[in-house]
């Protein structure tokens, strides 16, 4: 089979098809409760078809590859460092490139091409998100605040929040002039060709800008534009430019002395690590510094956070291809939180935001979800 | 009379149908993904016939049930047709116990996975069969409680399977095996009657009927329920490493520490060739010997220190030298990463895990005759032998060997023969020498042809329970020896 050119993907097929050691943590596998779903199932599915016993598209393959939210809790609780995600990944993209795509899935690209987000929201109402909010500065501005698309649309306040937050600590900032998506859902969906090309878009765009530091809101765009586009993609740009998401430029103010949160909250508050943060980018402190730089909010831990924290089930497009196994991922991930006596759930990613507050709507509970960047300006 | 895979396409619709309308059409699985992620096990025949190309045995249909009434239905259909079906846990046994090798329905349980209740005065917890090991273990210690059952199959294995499978857990020399934890049982019978054992394990009202059901591996029902004993979470556990000059001097050790009536929560002694190969390949400790580790745990530390003290000892007196505590406290933190790849035995190679149990008086004798056997007998093959002792009782041990052979025939059909032959002469000596075919991995497809080596006239027995609680054969039919109508 030639799809498998990583040599990581290969070597999950081979360590995992006789592996169960991560399935308890699953997310997918937790929602569902299906074998089928397991990482470890994949990957046999992916060793029989390397031996002639399954096709790459039979539709059941198909719908089992998609059938997971790349969070990578399968890795963070493997001693040995097995990807399932990127074999699943690259399995994605072999399907595309057979034109075998699930429906749900080539029309969640079409939103993503025709729109420019993965939600399918007006093109021309994406920049309006920061009408109203200070001017970019007449200087060359220090920051350029990548919106992001679920921040443009749906959790327009994290994203005014930041500008806020950048505001009050000094920091000039400014927009992309026709901000389109960053390709991350497209690449994890297995369409590399499309993802590469808005991955350029980007990198220009952030040329034209002048800015040095780029900020999001979304980990997911943080991880991408920062990370992905140069050593997943190879997209390179032609300009180094410190890619940053928000926790960590204001962990990085407060330690200035640029950012002081002068409100107290009485409030005993659970964090969320978002996956593309957490395991994506490795940031795991900064939010909680900045969550413990509020005054009177009192930080408690859920069995399961930092690197083996559980996922909110959006990722990898499950959000849009499988929402009904994305919304019980997120009520489980809600639970969990909740079991600590939070009286608030705090988390830094929109996707995540999002998923948690839907499941707090099912599952009929009071407890606020809350993204960390709109109760830091709050705490201003 | 026949018993196979459901017979023409349609009429496998017509009878889906009905599965559907017990379950609902969403747990009702049948591609041939689906299908095969429930052809096989850890079990190294059918993982073989994957790599070599060749299709393993598929079921019909996955259904999963979330009720006990659901499987009951499910049962009661399966009669009707005569639809063999094979309760599924976690899939994570070794003896290809959960193989459809006659296809029929696979009755996945794991949405039977509540926790109904935890007795913080008795200390039980009662749960659904189909909950995790690890997700019950982390709700039981977020009270502070412990299952303290701790199997290198915690991860995938079920609630059900650890009965169904009589499991041991690393920590089973003070804790007990699944079967010592259970007190009661829910159970679906092979002809859907839902019953329910008495609420003690330990009574004077007539036969056990719980220890009937556990250890049945799906054949004479499907375990929907269970109440355990739980343990309070220690406060104390004290580990050690201790090396001995020989594996004989260890297993006296042993002898001695459990017949004193000590109660270490691990013994585990590793023999020669495994303290070289395995101990330094998992554990990066490089020494020669029999290595051996030692856990004494418990909510009084004085008394697990005075206890620790006193086994120690017993190593010293019988020339085990004390390593101190950091190789014992390094093999519980990585107490499963052995069955990590790539750390477990994989393929190319043929491997088996050979573990019986015995008696103290037959231990050494049975030892040097399972590795004479696997040496001599199959030195063509250049085959390797790896011991180490791990479950111990107050009158004896288990001892889990393992052999391997990194060049087996090619061809598919040979290598199951050659694995099969060395699982028997190995089984054989173990029970030429007092020993029971195994302790803890449960008899499934791999091990039912010997059980009638086994137990005589007693399997006679209980082929007649069988016959008369399962008249249909219908119950995971091909597994445990049992007859096949």
């Amino acid at each position: 089979m030639g799809f498998i050119e990583e040599g990581r993907s290969q070597a999950a097929i081979d360590g995992c098809y006789v592996c169960p050691m991560c399935r308890h943590q699953c997310t997918t596998l937790k929602a569902t409760r299906q074998e089928t779903d397991s990482p470890r199932s994949k990957a046999l599915s992916l060793y029989s078809l390397q031996r002639g016993l399954l096709a790459l598209d039979d539709p059941g393959m198909v719908a089992q590859m998609y059938r997971c939210c790349g969070c990578r809790l399968c890795t963070a609780w493997c001693i040995s460092g097995y990807e399932p995600s990127s074999m699943v990944q690259a399995a994605r993209t072999a399907i595309v490139q057979k034109l075998k795509a699930p429906q749900r899935v080539m029309e969640l690209l079409d939103r993503i091409l025709d729109a420019g987000n993965p939600m399918g929201h007006p093109m021309d109402e994406r920049g309006a998100v920061l009408d109203g909010l200070a001017s970019p500065a007449d200087k060359q501005p220090q920051v350029l605040l990548y919106a992001g698309c679920s921040p443009s649309y749906e959790e327009r306040d994290q994203v005014r929040a930041a500008a806020r937050l950048l505001d009050a600590a000094g920091v000039s900032w400014t927009t992309l002039r026709r901000e389109r998506c960053c390709g991350a859902v497209a690449w994890s969906l297995g369409f590399r060709r499309e993802a590469q090309d808005m991955a350029a878009a980007v990198l220009e765009g952030i040329e034209q800008s002048g800015a040095t530091t780029v900020v999001t809101t979304c980990p997911s765009c943080a991880k991408a534009i920062g990370n992905d586009y140069s050593k997943e993609w190879g997209v390179k740009p032609r300009k180094q430019v410190e890619v940053l998401h928000i926790t960590q430029l204001l962990a990085r103010l407060m330690d200035q002395g640029k950012l002081v949160f002068k409100k107290a909250m009485e409030l005993r508050a659970a964090y969320h690590d978002p996956c593309s943060l957490g395991r994506g980018m490795g940031v795991y402190e900064e939010p909680r510094r900045v969550l413990a730089a509020i005054g009177g909010l009192e930080l408690v831990e859920s069995r399961h956070n930092r690197e083996k924290g559980e996922c909110c089930g959006s990722g990898a497009g499950m959000r849009f291809t499988n929402p009904e196994i994305a919304a019980t991922a997120a009520s489980q991930t809600l639970e969990g939180k909740l079991a600590t006596g939070a009286q608030m759930v705090v988390t830094a990613c929109p996707s995540c935001q999002t998923a948690l507050r839907g499941a707090r709507e099912r599952l009929g509970v009071n407890v606020p979800v809350v993204d960390l960047v709109s109760l830091a300006e709050s705490a201003l | 009379m026949v018993l196979g895979k459901i017979g023409s396409s349609y009429h496998l619709d017509m009878v889906r149908t009905e599965i559907e309308d017990i379950v609902g059409r969403d747990s009702v699985l049948d591609s041939e993904v689906d299908r095969l992620a429930y052809s096989s096990d850890i079990f190294w025949v059918p993982v073989m016939w994957t790599d070599r190309g060749k299709l393993p045995s598929l079921a019909d249909l996955i259904v999963f049930p979330e009720t006990v009434e659901q499987v009951s239905r499910l049962v009661r259909l399966a009669n009707v047709y005569r639809i063999p079906i094979v309760p599924w846990g976690g899939g994570s046994g070794s003896q290809g116990g959960i193989l459809p090798i006659y296809g029929g329905l696979i009755l996945d349980i794991k949405k039977l996975n509540r926790i109904i209740d935890i007795d913080e005065t008795s200390l039980c917890v009662t749960a659904e069969a189909g909950i995790n090991g690890q997700h019950l273990e982390w709700a039981l210690q977020d009270k502070g409680l412990t299952l303290a059952h701790y199997p290198a199959s915690i991860y995938t294995a079920t609630l059900g399977g650890y009965l169904a499978a009589r499991g041991s857990g690393q920590l089973s020399t003070k804790y007990g095996k699944a079967e010592d934890m259970v007190l009661s049982i829910e159970v679906v019978t092979p002809t859907g009657e839902v019953i329910q054992t008495l609420p003690t394990p330990n009574h004077a009202t007539g036969p056990g009927m719980l220890q009937l059901f556990v250890g049945s591996e799906g054949t004479f029902g499907i375990i929907t329920k269970a109440t355990m004993r739980v343990d309070p979470m220690p406060t104390e556990r004290r580990f050690r490493a201790v090396l001995f000059p020989s594996l004989k001097q260890g297993l006296e050790a042993g002898r001695l520490i459990m017949t004193r009536r000590l109660r270490p929560s691990v013994i585990r002694l590793y023999d020669e060739d495994a303290t070289v190969k395995v101990v330094k390949r998992v554990l990066g400790i490089e020494v020669k010997g029999a290595y051996m580790v030692l856990c004494f745990d418990g909510v009084y530390p004085d008394m697990v220190e005075l206890e620790e003290s006193k086994a120690l000892e017993i190593c010293c007196e019988n020339g085990g030298k004390d390593l101190g505590s950091e190789g014992g406290k390094h093999w519980w933190e990585h107490k499963y990463d052995f069955y990590y790849p790539p750390f477990a035995p994989a393929l190319p190679q043929l491997f088996g895990t050979i573990e019986s149990v015995c008696r103290y008086q037959d231990i050494w004798r049975l030892y040097q005759a399972k590795r004479r056997v696997v040496l001599e007998e199959f030195a063509e093959w250049k085959p390797s032998y790896t011991a180490h002792f791990s479950h111990w009782y107050p009158w004896g041990v288990m001892i889990y060997d393992r052999f391997y052979v990194d060049a087996p025939p090619d061809d598919p059909h040979e290598a199951v023969r050659l694995h099969n032959r060395i699982w028997a002469a190995a089984a054989r000596a173990s029970m030429a020498n007092g020993g029971v075919l195994n302790e803890h991995h449960g008899i499934g497809l791999k091990l039912g042809w010997l059980m009638r080596e086994q137990r005589g006239a007693a399997f006679d027995v209980l082929q007649r329970i069988k016959d008369g609680l399962d008249p249909r054969g219908i119950m995971n039919p091909g597994k445990l020896g049992f007859r096949v109508p």
